[in-house]
């Protein structure tokens, strides 16, 4: 007995000091992590929306100053229609005076396979400023080319609701990806789905 | 034998040909097939397994009179674990471009049979600094042997290597190859192909004879 | 996904369009070295299905309960791994009694799936995509199944290789991760099911 003590607890002491060892790291870390992670999600909104002069968050869930603001809250309703479950954090994109021209919206939807992070930029008018795909699992040299600008800047100018074809694209069309027609659907749904998402947000409030 | 295998130089040596973990010990096959769709992946998880190598071949040596044997291997588990997870929260932080293109991989360098196993045939019974030498030339060797796997699965399956274009507009990559399937097989001939190499140069020493 | 269908897509996915093996590339090791005989291969299967499903729940348990809610995200990787090493611990003691004819022919395989990737990964894998603890055990049940199926189909490949004239150098090793690649490709069929 005395000799599983014994060994459960230098293996306890090994747990305990690597713990103590891991806390210091993270502590290090922590702020260079979440630094890195603003800085990308500012740049992804700035690509998303490039005329926009600033960014004011108005839904995110990780802000501690926006705690009490849903996407419910935010569209006066109680009910949200499911698809919006995609939207992870609305910002309103600024002009030089502060004015709203539009908004951008970061997203997480499955195409292919999960963990599929989109930024959308709408402006007041409802036009398409930008699509820009983040992080993703999908296929390389299929789904992942919807990463690629050439993909993305169709989105640029059109109007949602969009739909996908695989062959000269219209004006509320875009182009599928060859061989990568799940992927093309999902982005330009989440696009269709945060402009609703715009159009009753103004439409609604105003 | 054995007075031979401790000399520094020897040591090294080891880890890159005789003992090279991917191509002759057949261990760490996980990443190996999984990351090494392009040249720069290859170096980022090699150097961040070395490191965990390193660190674990040298605490678990320092520790090997004060960790009992029947609990060794959670013992190994623990600061290999311990290492990992200092990979992940650097590269977080200062590298997370490469963060994310070696993803889940990175956590699953802890499950690296590679690492363990020299935790248990090496480290536990030499000393720091052969341990350390050990986990350099194993790490190293592992690098090279990755590095190797993801040009070939690069310059044919994208046309490039290191990002920068090979072939042109025109070239229409073996897509495959960037696959898993591609993975797969291109271990398959590059350790058959060594394989092949390596009973050359035996017979070669036998004919010398 | 709500309901029935979104668990029936989860095991569809796990098992056949995201395969363990042949697509995620998770748990080669034992992949290519256990599944020299079917009974064998079926054996190792069903052991780390066990310990992948019970693995999946206690690491959802653990992140839930004691990770997140005192904001110890880093520990993750130790604490997922202690769990999985002492479940493996515990299934090798209960087959050794219960069924010591399985305890010898897997020999050092059992331990093994301790380093087995596909069961810290599907642990890991339940957390990124965010599954509720019934999801978590589908995946991990799903997962386990396809790598069950995976190395059941490539030890009856094997079986049926032992005859064939294979170039000296490819022999063992190098044929059965061309194998594998094969497999692999016919895998791909499977995408865009789910």
């Amino acid at each position: 007995m005395k000799n599983i003590i014994s060994m459960a607890l230098k293996l306890l002491i090994i747990v305990v000091v690597a713990a103590i060892a891991l806390g210091a790291v993270n502590y290090v870390t922590e702020g260079p992590i979440a630094e890195q992670q603003a800085a990308a999600a500012n740049e992804a909104r700035q690509t998303a929306f490039p005329e926009a002069q600033g960014f004011e968050a108005l839904y995110d869930p990780e802000s501690d100053a926006l705690k009490d603001v849903s996407l419910e809250s935010l569209l006066g309703t109680e009910e949200l229609p499911k698809d919006y479950a995609i939207i992870r954090t609305v910002y309103k994109a600024l002009d030089e005076s502060g004015n709203e021209i539009g908004i951008t919206a970061g997203v997480v939807t499955k195409g292919f396979n999960s963990g599929l992070n989109i930024t959308i930029g709408v402006g007041a008018d409802g036009a398409i400023h930008g699509v820009i795909v983040g992080d993703n699992t999908e296929t390389a040299g299929l789904g992942a080319k919807a990463a690629e600008p050439e993909y993305q800047g169709q989105y640029v100018g059109k109007k949602s609701p969009l739909t996908v074809v695989k062959g000269g694209p219209g004006d509320s069309e875009i182009q599928a990806i060859t061989g990568a027609t799940i992927t093309s659907r999902a982005v330009t749904d989440a696009v269709n789905t945060v402009g609703e998402f715009y159009a009753a947000l103004t439409g609604g409030a105003k | 034998m054995n007075k031979k295998k401790t000399r520094p130089l020897a040591i090294l040596k080891n880890g890159l040909l005789d003992e090279n973990p991917t191509f002759r010990l057949l261990l760490g096959m996980c990443p190996t097939l999984a990351i090494t769709t392009a040249a720069i992946n290859g170096i980022g998880m090699g150097l961040a397994a070395t490191f965990v190598l390193v660190g674990s071949n040298v605490f678990v040596s320092l520790l090997r009179n004060f960790i009992p044997p029947k609990v060794r291997i959670p013992a190994f588990v623990v600061i290999i674990a311990a290492f990992v997870t200092i990979v992940q929260l650097v590269l977080k932080a200062f590298v997370p471009a490469l963060d994310k293109a070696l993803g889940l991989y990175i956590p699953l360098i802890v499950v690296n049979c590679i690492i363990i196993a020299r935790a248990e045939a090496f480290a536990y019974k030499n000393t720091v600094g052969a341990s350390f030498l050990d986990g350099i030339g194993i790490g190293i060797g592992f690098t090279i042997a990755l590095i190797l796997m993801a040009s070939v699965r690069e310059i044919l399956g994208n046309g490039t290597i290191f990002g920068a274009s090979l072939f042109g507009e025109n070239f229409a990559p073996a897509l495959g190859m960037v696959s898993p399937a591609g993975g797969f097989i291109t271990l398959g001939l590059l350790i058959g192909l060594i394989n092949k190499i390596v009973s050359v140069r035996q017979q070669k020493k036998k004919g010398a004879h | 996904m709500e309901g029935f269908t979104g668990i029936l897509l989860i095991l569809l996915s796990s098992i056949l369009v995201n395969n363990f093996v042949l697509s995620r590339i998770l748990g080669i090791c034992p992949f290519i070295g256990v599944s020299k005989r079917v009974e064998t291969a079926v054996g190792m299967g069903l052991a780390v299905t066990f310990v992948m499903a019970l693995a999946s729940v206690i690491c959802w348990i653990v992140q839930k309960a004691i990770l997140d809610p005192l904001d110890i995200g880093y520990m993750q990787t130790i604490a997922f791994i202690l769990v999985i090493a002492a479940l493996v611990q515990l299934v090798e003691m209960a087959l050794q009694k219960m069924v010591p004819s399985l305890y010898q022919a897997l020999g050092i395989y059992l331990p093994l799936i301790t380093t087995n990737c596909a069961v810290l990964g599907v642990a890991i894998l339940n957390i990124d995509e965010g599954y509720n603890l019934i999801q978590t055990l589908v995946n991990g049940i799903g997962g386990a199944l396809g790598f069950m199926l995976a190395i059941v189909l490539f030890a009856g490949i094997r079986e049926r290789m032992e005859f064939a004239k294979i170039p000296e150098p490819l022999k063992d090793f190098p044929i059965a991760l061309i194998s594998s690649g094969l497999m692999s490709l016919a895998f791909l069929g499977f995408q865009g099911i789910v």
